[in-house]
């Protein structure tokens, strides 16, 4: 019993950290709709903060107050304002757009900022001396410091809700913000209201979980916002109470759990980080609250309805048809100069760019045109890479032959997690994929029949009918990953110009009126998750055949938001944001690295690549066509200006 | 005439509220039905667990003598189209194409294959029967025109536009006057008529507008609490005493 308690207070911190998340995950999704998957990161920004503050010489309540009272809800202001107010009407999918893009900008801003990560273990914010033992279990001052400021942290909160004056407005603003105001309540501050209140309390849960660490990375906090999402799970996003116990049973579970088991048992290092996924999967697929989250709720979406999804920009195309025959000789034109003419140092570089061009295509078909949210492109991309790898280096099959075994490996990988999306949709549906993304990363990927552990695996290059495409810098090679890259855009491009992304636009619209006319939404969506993840897979094949070489890094799953940020922000709408999108992706960080560090060249270069890319998932609700489609009208106009005026003054 | 629709047994409750009292309810091939009742007397689930949005906790549903498969969108592609009570139509694509969606989902002649195989654009034979249904509706102007610049009225004729494409077996439509002025009412109502006469196609109305529904159908169904409490002429059923006692609010005398 006794080791069964130490145990569990062991996790306690872990509790206090996961409970203080959940509960502004479920404050800010009951009150403002938006599912903030930004809250690891803002808890790692309010970390590395205190870490840095204390590292200055300044008391470490001190700086927890500065961070947690005055910053946070600071910046918890500053994000509705520039940010969440904006799109308060927006449908579901642009609200977990844009916080998925401050969950993938924060981190790569903050390493710019701060400098790269953070070495300095910080001090507990209280009691860091003091020490007790109680029933015989010692227990310190950190951990009694944590739990009882949480206790009443979370205590006030829940009062406060409780209270007529805050907690009834902000149910009813949560209901309908826009009928709340014809009844002269200000909704607009009691959602500001909660998302400093929430800011600060991942804030505070990244004060307290920081002096876990020696150092602070991005990828601990991530598992911190996985517990906290499995935790808010527990009630379906929508209870305090069951959020807290969640918290709680999960942070215990990661106390006892480990301590009963061997450190070297293949269990410990497989199941123990897997943990809050699996009660996460476990939510998502047996709770019934899940399934009505994505209905809008506000009676007064039937008077405005929610904003388009970005398949509809297709219908409104904006070049005129010779626009875009001169357009597409250009591309065509431009890729044939850049495979003849391009520097033996740049065709590895252009070779990874047009693969990964191939796996951002992939998030395209899905979300694009299908409407789904997928965070677990890059594991469809790992299973066709270590499919392709391992058939072709460890079984002796020919190169073709691994790449297309790869690639329905991968499309089997997306029929599995296209089975939930049958019912359900949206938010719950990137969370399910989240989690499938990440138990690949701890089950999949590192197990021995898959890959080899940490260590990398070689991949051949191939040689067909006797053209050599050996060599890191084989032009042949370039030429087939282009001509594969050509034919996957003209795929792509045939789905969403025909009668699939017709069908798909008019059920994204309305999903009941397309089922009453005949669509067969099931069918149609479990085809296009198969393909989309089959791209994912040939692109990911693609990939490890540039590389050389393989190891799990290469396909870690916190690069799936990156890849559907970064399409979006680019435009999902068309083929041009993905095959944009990854060129930027790869050309931009080696540019970056070649400039003058003053100019964020050298270490930061792929931190700011990312910042820069993701920007636009912040744009994402009023203009979801994206950045390439955006200018392209804007110049368009302009161009239709010159013409007037040069018309007038004839 | 050959029985089309053949409702048996069907109950529904929410809760404890049953909505929708073992009903039994007959169309023939090519009839017009109005379906009328107080608000709450369950028509719209009826409507709903026909069209296949809400399953029945009970009985069985035949389409031509077949028992229909549960799922909305394959009762479609066997025949059964409906309009809806508040407006359902598909944001940013044209009249057009919410007529093009309609019918290739109904031939089962959309989807990912057709377009892979470089046969994604409309046919002529599909566009030839999108025009012919807008004419029949009589908003073949409106083609091209987007759906949000459209009055009510003809919102509502593009749903049934819609609905008609694929020339159905069996059309629901659910008060399609609700929200029209006098005019517009009668003018839908006549478009139903000849729609009807011009396919042959069955029309079940849900209507609380007695004007409408008397220039519609043939047969009324009366429902209260969930039973059907009258079947007969639009004359009949409006004279039942029943009918007058829970629908029309007479006292009973």
């Amino acid at each position: 019993m006794n080791e069964f308690l130490s145990f569990a207070i062991g996790g306690l911190p872990f509790a206090c950290s996961y409970a203080l998340v959940a509960v502004g995950i479920v404050l800010t999704f009951r009150a403002t709709g938006v599912f903030n998957f930004g809250f690891g990161a803002m808890a790692y920004g309010a970390g590395v903060t205190y870490v840095e503050l204390c590292s200055h010489g300044v008391p470490s309540w001190l700086s927890l107050l500065i961070v947690t009272v005055v910053l946070a809800p600071v910046f918890g202001a500053l994000l509705d304002w520039g940010l969440f107010r904006r799109i308060r009407t927006a449908d579901l999918t642009s609200k977990v757009v844009t916080s998925l893009g401050l969950m993938v900008f924060l981190p790569s801003m903050v390493q710019i900022v701060i400098g790269s990560t953070t070495v300095y273990s910080a001090p507990a914010p209280f009691l860091s001396t003091y020490f007790t033992t109680l029933f015989g279990i010692s227990i310190s001052g950190p951990v009694i410091a944590t739990l009882v400021t949480t206790i009443v942290v979370l205590m006030v909160m829940t009062l406060g809700l409780r209270s007529r004056r805050v907690g009834l407005t902000l149910r009813a603003s949560v209901q309908s913000p826009r009928l709340v105001e014809l009844h002269g309540v200000d909704s607009g501050k009691v959602l500001r209201n909660a998302w400093m209140v929430s800011s600060s309390l991942a804030a505070l849960a990244g004060c307290l979980y920081a002096p876990q660490f020696a150092t602070q990375n991005p990828s601990a906090y991530n598992v911190l916002l996985t517990g906290a999402v499995a935790a808010a799970a527990l009630g379906a996003i929508s209870s305090f109470t069951l959020a807290v116990a969640g918290g709680v049973l999960l942070g215990v579970l990661q106390g006892v759990i480990p301590g009963y088991l061997s450190p070297n048992s293949v269990w410990y290092g497989a199941l123990v980080p897997s943990i809050p996924f699996f009660m996460l999967l476990i939510m998502l697929l047996t709770h019934r609250g899940f399934r009505s989250l994505d209905r809008s709720k506000d009676p007064m979406s039937v008077v405005e309805p929610p904003t388009a999804p970005p398949g509809l920009a297709r219908r409104s195309e904006i070049l005129g048809f010779s626009g875009r025959i001169v357009n597409w000789l250009a591309v065509v034109g431009l890729v044939i100069v850049a495979i003849i003419f391009v520097p033996e140092v740049w065709v590895g570089t252009l070779t990874i760019a047009a693969s990964m061009a191939i796996i951002f295509l992939s998030v395209t078909l899905l979300t694009g045109l299908a409407g789904q949210l997928s965070l677990a492109q890059m594991v469809f991309a790992g299973m066709g890479a270590y499919g392709t790898a391992r058939l072709s280096t460890h079984h002796h099959w020919s190169l073709g032959m691994s790449l297309i075994a790869g690639t329905m490996i991968a499309s089997l990988g997306g029929l599995v997690a296209s089975l939930p999306a049958l019912r359900l949709r949206g938010l719950p549906l990137a969370l399910l994929t989240l989690c499938f993304a990440l138990l690949a990363d701890n089950l999949i990927f590192p197990a021995t029949f898959v890959g080899s552990g940490s260590s990398s695996i070689g991949v051949r290059r191939p040689d067909i009918f006797g053209v050599d495409f050996s060599g890191p810098f084989s032009r042949n090679y370039l030429v087939m990953v282009v001509a594969f890259l050509a034919m996957t855009t003209f795929g792509v491009r045939l789905l969403i110009h025909g009668t699939t992304g017709r069908m798909l636009t008019a059920a994204h619209s309305s999903e009941i009126a397309a089922a009453s006319s005949g669509v067969p939404m099931r069918r149609t969506i479990t085809i296009i998750f198969m393909l989309s993840a089959a791209v994912a897979g040939l692109g990911g094949g693609l990939y490890a055949i540039a590389l050389g070489s393989l190891s799990t890094p290469d396909f870690n799953s916190a690069l799936g938001p990156v890849l559907l940020v970064v399409v979006i922000t680019m435009g999902a709408a068309s083929v041009r944001g993905a095959l944009i999108a990854g060129v930027a992706f790869v050309a931009l960080p080696q540019a970056l690295a070649l400039a003058p560090s003053r100019f964020g060249g050298g270490g930061q270069s792929s931190a700011i690549t990312i910042v820069v890319l993701s920007v636009g998932a912040f744009t994402y609700a009023q203009h979801p066509e994206g950045i390439v489609t955006f200018i392209q009208g804007r110049l368009k106009v302009a161009g239709l200006r010159v013409r007037n005026l040069r018309g007038d003054s004839r | 005439m050959t029985v089309l629709l053949e409702v048996r047994g069907v109950r529904k409750r929410f809760g404890s509220q049953v909505v929708v009292d073992s009903v039994d309810l007959e169309v023939s091939a090519g009839e017009a039905v109005g379906l009328i009742g107080s608000n709450g007397a369950g028509k719209s689930t009826l409507f709903s667990i026909i069209a296949g949005t809400i399953s029945a906790d009970d009985g069985s549903i035949f389409l031509e003598g077949r028992k229909l498969p549960n799922r909305a969108d394959e009762r479609a592609r066997r025949g059964i189209a409906r309009t809806f009570q508040i407006v359902q139509l598909f944001g940013g694509l044209s009249v057009l194409d919410h007529l093009l969606v309609a019918l290739q989902a109904h031939n089962g002649e959309a989807g990912v294959f057709r377009d892979l195989r470089g046969n994604g654009a409309t046919t002529v034979p599909e566009m030839t029967l999108c025009m012919e249904t807008l004419e029949l509706c009589g908003i073949a102007k409106l083609a091209h025109a987007q759906t949000t610049m459209l009055s009510l009225g003809q919102r509502r004729t593009v749903e049934l536009a819609r609905a008609l494409v694929a020339r159905p077996k069996l059309l629901l439509t659910d008060e399609p006057s609700s929200g029209l002025d006098e005019s517009e009412s009668l003018r839908l109502a006549h478009i139903l008529n000849s729609v009807r006469r011009s396919t042959g196609v069955a029309v079940v109305i849900v209507e609380h507008d007695l004007a409408t529904v008397a220039a519609v159908a043939e047969r009324v169904v009366a429902l209260d609490a969930g039973r059907v409490i009258a079947n007969g002429t639009f004359d009949e059923v409006i004279a039942n005493v029943d009918v007058r006692r829970s629908w029309l609010g007479e006292a009973s005398a």
